[in-house]
């Protein structure tokens, strides 16, 4: 989480109050003056995590495998969401560190890196996903500490970052061509070519897992990157760059920059240089992204945006399963996900009985400190965040809907929302509609398979739907129907690295994790040779 | 278990402990028999190794299927960081595998051997990249039919491995198989067990599940037979001569098995007179006296157009005599080292008799050389040949190559696909398009062009005709040890 802490122009837009560091339990003050023309914070500073572990945050932005200060030397804070106390300054980029970046990646993709053997790439993959498996204790506490996840959630996703780098080590030597036979006269082949100096913005719901799946595929594929993470969670994103120089990376493969995306997210979708940019985040900011990219270079553009996912419960469902997976549907992650499952939809011979249990499940879903064992929701990455989430929450009851379960923010410190439910909704509420990108969930009735696929289907968005049933002829039909880019069936929120993960309709472009990332970061050459002399 | 396990001095001074027992189901163990291993720069006994009965090869089986219960059930991207793990521990232990190897084959130490196990370790890596990563298919087909492959193991896999590239061939059956999910049976080749044996020491290490790999040392018709004819192997996968080759897969045929088979060539290197001729006569010696010419993709039989022909048998020739020299294994500079036995000493020597009586020119070959023992043999270089001698025909398997002259390129292609072999095939030219023609008129399983030997992991590799069945290396050898299930759906057919 971020607070503002440079002016922009000559308003400020930050806050000035003093705040009791983590790490080092020292007060900072710093003055309105001294934050406007502060410069000088160290490179590294030292955290103490809430569960004890020490360890050394890179607050500079890595360009060229160096940890450097910003240009005009600005930063800015980064808070902890559960107690809203400053974890540490990291600079903040501007256009000037982009161009920097960009020259960076773009010395590196000319030199061998694109060209030399790829399994050179794959090896270095390789040594990455086993750093990030020798670090996963320190990672998995930045973000907890950072985002606020549960400690528990945060491993998941470490664990997950490592697969998947692996798992891209060993696609960099496999990017097939082809050979297209087109009788005697030609002889054709198509070749996979990386793009260039590729731009990512990634977001602040799982900020390494996202840095993860950005970097992975375009390092494979022999681009380099210059990656911009959320403005609330930079730190995991800099703790890990760390571990590419120490894997080997030669530099400026690998820029991670801590910026704003009306700042540096638009310096990269905008840079004449950069050709391509992927970003996963609100679908609001993406179709921005995809119009800079379109204005300034014609880049290519994947985009993992928004999500009102239904999940869907058939009357032959197992019910305690079903209601495992609604929970671990909306309120893993504090229900902030692009894939959760928003909309419930409960067959009506089995409604009462599925909402009297998910309701008594949603009760004793435990909210509070991430560090804490047993806590499964955290709280909510911002200030921001919450505001949204509670002003849903008063659309909802004052729209009509029934208040099952929860409705409030729990306590006055950190951003922690009770697990909501609503009930009784139709499908023209706001609730229903909007993504809310937190622990509130609609629950409705419908008849039968036709209806449900319908009703699934009645949104723009069309990231992932979940399905529960035991009857596996309802499973695939209902699977092949809904307008979605990922089906859990009798399961939720279940990735794995080799299975691709995106979006139809206004999720997103493109496809991420499998062998479908790939296509997101390379070209086709077609090469076609005559044969008669 | 002491006496499993001697320690053996290597020529670089270093001493260690190799064992000599069975590896099977995680444990090492005697058989009744035990063979010797021959140094063949010495012609000294190394040691004396297990040697696997067909008792010993069904108790393998048995531990291979128990073990294969769990091992399916591991995710791919688990046995992915085992393979991986094996590879690191190949690379860790590099400088003692390969002595080990110029100790048991005469290949040379820096030159050779090295290259061999630093190739292992690359093709595990590669391998365990796949692992996660042999899809199967959703094949739409009707609204009322759901189906999909799903690509699955065989199971229990035996593998038969020469004594060309020990280790290396090894490394070309062991990673693919793991990787598609497999467990092993792997039997060396009887004169050069060693390095497989010390290997195995390297997959405990890694942490490989009891019984999921399986070595053992063995004689051909006993363990090998034993392999190929078993039912509960249910993929046999070979690499030797042609006619062992024939013996494997007529045993095979008992249950059927799947059978990959990696056989011998005669293959040719075709070099049309616009070829770069000083590139071509460096890849063309590399091609036939590199390993000592004990490669099955050896480039045995060279064509030279005759505008050229008489430039390029005086330049090969030059280039062949200076760079390859008889040298010991494990001197530095080696690239010549001798031929793995007396047996293969005696047949090369054979065939070079035979060459000269049926009137092939010998330019160069039969030079005295000053080992006092070893298997060495000059490289033998025969010019002036013709289609009807036996040195064109058949496989030698040693550092003698049959040259001959043509003139069209119709008539190359018809004597190059003159054999019952269809490996390799190299040609020389640097007309694109020619190179291309060539290369689709050729019956062969590669085609390098304006190159020789020049194999990578990542592309297939094996043969037509006789050279083989299947391909190693590359996708094509992750799916040599797949087979495919089909899984059909009713999703509201009724009768």
């Amino acid at each position: 989480m971020l607070r503002v802490s440079t002016f922009t122009g000559a308003k400020v837009t930050g806050t000035t109050t003093i705040r009791t560091t983590i790490g080092s339990q020292q007060l900072i003050t710093k003055s309105l003056l001294a934050r406007f023309y502060s410069s000088q914070i160290p490179l590294k500073v030292p955290v103490t995590l809430p569960n004890g572990i020490k360890y050394e945050q890179p607050t500079g932005l890595f360009i060229n495998n160096e940890f450097v200060a910003s240009k005009q030397g600005k930063t800015f804070e980064v808070l902890n969401p559960s107690t809203e106390d400053v974890i540490c300054d990291v600079y903040e980029s501007r256009e000037e560190d982009v161009d920097l970046a960009v020259d960076a990646a773009s010395k590196a993709f000319n030199s061998e890196w694109s060209s030399q053997d790829p399994a050179i790439r794959g090896e270095y993959l390789l040594k990455l996903a086993d750093l990030i498996e020798e670090h996963s204790e320190v990672l998995a506490g930045i973000e907890a500490l950072d985002n606020g996840k549960a400690l528990i959630s945060a491993r998941g996703d470490v664990a997950l970052v490592a697969k998947y780098l692996r798992s891209c080590g060993g696609w960099a030597d496999k990017i097939f061509g082809s050979l297209i036979e087109t009788g005697d006269s030609h002889f054709n082949y198509a070749r996979r070519e990386p793009l260039g100096v590729c731009g990512q913005i990634i977001p602040w719901n799982f900020p390494l897992l996202m840095w993860s799946w950005k970097v992975g595929p375009a390092l494979a594929t022999g681009n380099t990157v210059v990656l911009k993470s959320a403005e609330s969670t930079p730190l995991s994103a800099l703790y890990a760059s760390q571990l590419v120089k120490e894997a080997g990376f030669p530099a400026g493969v690998v820029n991670t920059l801590s910026g704003f995306g009306k700042i540096t997210g638009n310096a990269i979708a905008a840079h004449p240089k950069i050709k391509k940019v992927a970003f996963t985040g609100s679908t609001a900011t993406g179709k921005h992204i995809m119009k800079t990219a379109a204005e300034s270079n014609l880049k290519k553009v994947t985009l993992e945006l928004g999500g009102k996912s239904p999940n869907i419960v058939f009357e032959d469902a197992d019910i305690n399963k079903a209601v495992a997976n609604i929970i671990l549907g909306i309120y893993y992650n504090s229900g902030e996900v692009c894939c959760a499952g928003s909309r419930v939809y409960v067959q009506e011979s089995i409604y009462d009985e599925v909402a009297k249990a998910f309701k008594a499940a949603a009760e004793a879903v435990k909210v509070g400190d991430p560090f804490e064992n047993g806590v499964f929701q955290g709280p909510q990455t911002s200030q921001n965040q919450l505001n949204k989430i509670l002003d849903y929450i008063n659309i909802g009851t004052q729209e009509g809907a029934t208040l099952i379960s929860g409705g409030k923010r729990k306590g006055n410190k950190g951003y922690f929302v009770e697990p909501t439910i609503f009930g009784d909704v139709s499908e023209d509420m706001r609730i229903v509609k909007e993504e809310i990108f937190g622990p509130v969930v609609t629950m409705s009735k419908f008849k039968d398979v036709d209806e449900v696929i319908k009703l699934g289907n009645d949104t723009e968005y069309g990231l992932a739907a979940g399905i529960h049933t035991t009857n596996l002829n309802t499973a695939i039909k209902v699977a092949h129907s809904l307008k979605a880019g990922t089906v859990w069936i009798n399961t939720y929120n279940d990735f794995h690295q080799m299975v691709p993960f995106g979006g139809f309709g206004q999720s997103g472009i493109g496809r991420e994790m499998g062998k479908e990332a790939l296509d997101n970061y390379t070209q086709v050459k077609a090469v076609r040779i005559a044969r008669t002399n | 278990m002491s006496d499993l396990f001697v320690d053996i001095k290597l020529p670089t001074g270093i001493t260690y402990q190799q064992p000599i027992g069975l590896y099977i189901d995680g444990e090492w163990r005697k058989s009744d028999s035990t063979a010797e291993s021959v140094n063949p720069a010495t012609e000294e006994p190394i040691t004396s190794v297990y040697f696997a009965n067909e008792k010993d090869v069904d108790d393998a089986a048995h531990a291979a299927k128990k073990a294969f219960k769990q091992w399916k059930k591991i995710p791919g991207a688990e046995k992915a960081k085992l393979i991986n793990k094996l590879a690191d521990l190949t690379i860790e232990n590099l400088e003692l595998l390969s002595a080990v190897e110029a100790l048991d084959t005469g290949k040379p130490l820096e030159l050779n051997c090295k290259a061999d196990i630093e190739g292992v370790a690359d093709y595990l890596k590669y391998c365990a990249g796949w692992a996660d990563k042999n899809h199967g298919k959703y094949i739409p087909v009707t609204s009322t039919k759901f189906a999909y492959t799903v690509p699955e193991p065989y199971g229990v896999v035996g593998q038969i491995v020469p004594w060309n590239y020990p280790l290396s061939m090894s490394g070309w059956k062991i990673a693919p198989a793991l990787a598609a999910g497999n467990c092993i049976i792997i039997k060396s080749a009887e004169n050069t067990p060693l390095s497989l044996l010390l290997f195995a020491t390297l997959v405990e290490k890694a942490g490989f599940p009891k019984g999921v790999v399986n070595i053992i040392s063995g004689y051909g018709p006993i363990a090998g037979s034993a392999i190929a004819k078993h039912p509960l192997i249910s993929k046999v996968a070979f690499t030797g001569s042609t006619k062992v080759g024939s013996i494997v897969q007529k045993l095979a045929a008992e249950n059927l098995k799947a059978v990959t088979l990696e056989c011998g060539g005669k293959s040719p290197l075709i070099v049309f007179d616009d070829a770069d001729i000083d590139q071509c006569i460096k890849w063309a010696s590399f091609g036939i006296f590199y390993n000592s010419g004990q490669n099955c993709t050896s480039n045995s039989r060279i064509y030279v157009q005759e505008k050229i022909y008489d430039e390029f048998v005086s330049k090969f020739t030059k280039f062949t005599k200076e760079k390859y020299i008889l040298k010991d294994p494990f001197d530095k500079s080696c690239e010549l080292g001798p031929v793995i036995s007396k047996i293969q000493y005696d047949r090369i020597k054979n065939y070079i008799e035979i060459g000269a009586k049926e009137g092939a020119l010998m330019v160069t070959g039969n030079e005295p050389h000053t080992f006092k023992t070893g298997y060495y043999i000059q490289p033998t270089i025969f010019t002036d040949c013709t289609e009807d001698m036996t040195i064109v025909k058949e496989e030698i398997f040693g550092p003698v190559v049959a040259i001959s002259k043509f003139s069209t390129q119709e008539e190359v292609i018809e004597k190059a696909n003159n054999s019952t072999y269809g490996l390799a095939s190299m040609v020389f030219t640097k007309d694109l398009v020619r190179g291309h023609v060539m290369a689709e008129e050729l019956e062969a399983g590669m085609c390098y062009i304006n190159s020789s030997n020049d194999e990578d992991i990542r592309v297939p590799f094996g043969g037509y005709k006789m050279s083989g069945v299947g391909r190693e290396l590359g996708e094509n050898g992750i799916l040599a040890y797949t087979q495919v299930k089909a899984v059909h759906v009713n999703m509201g057919t009724t009768l």
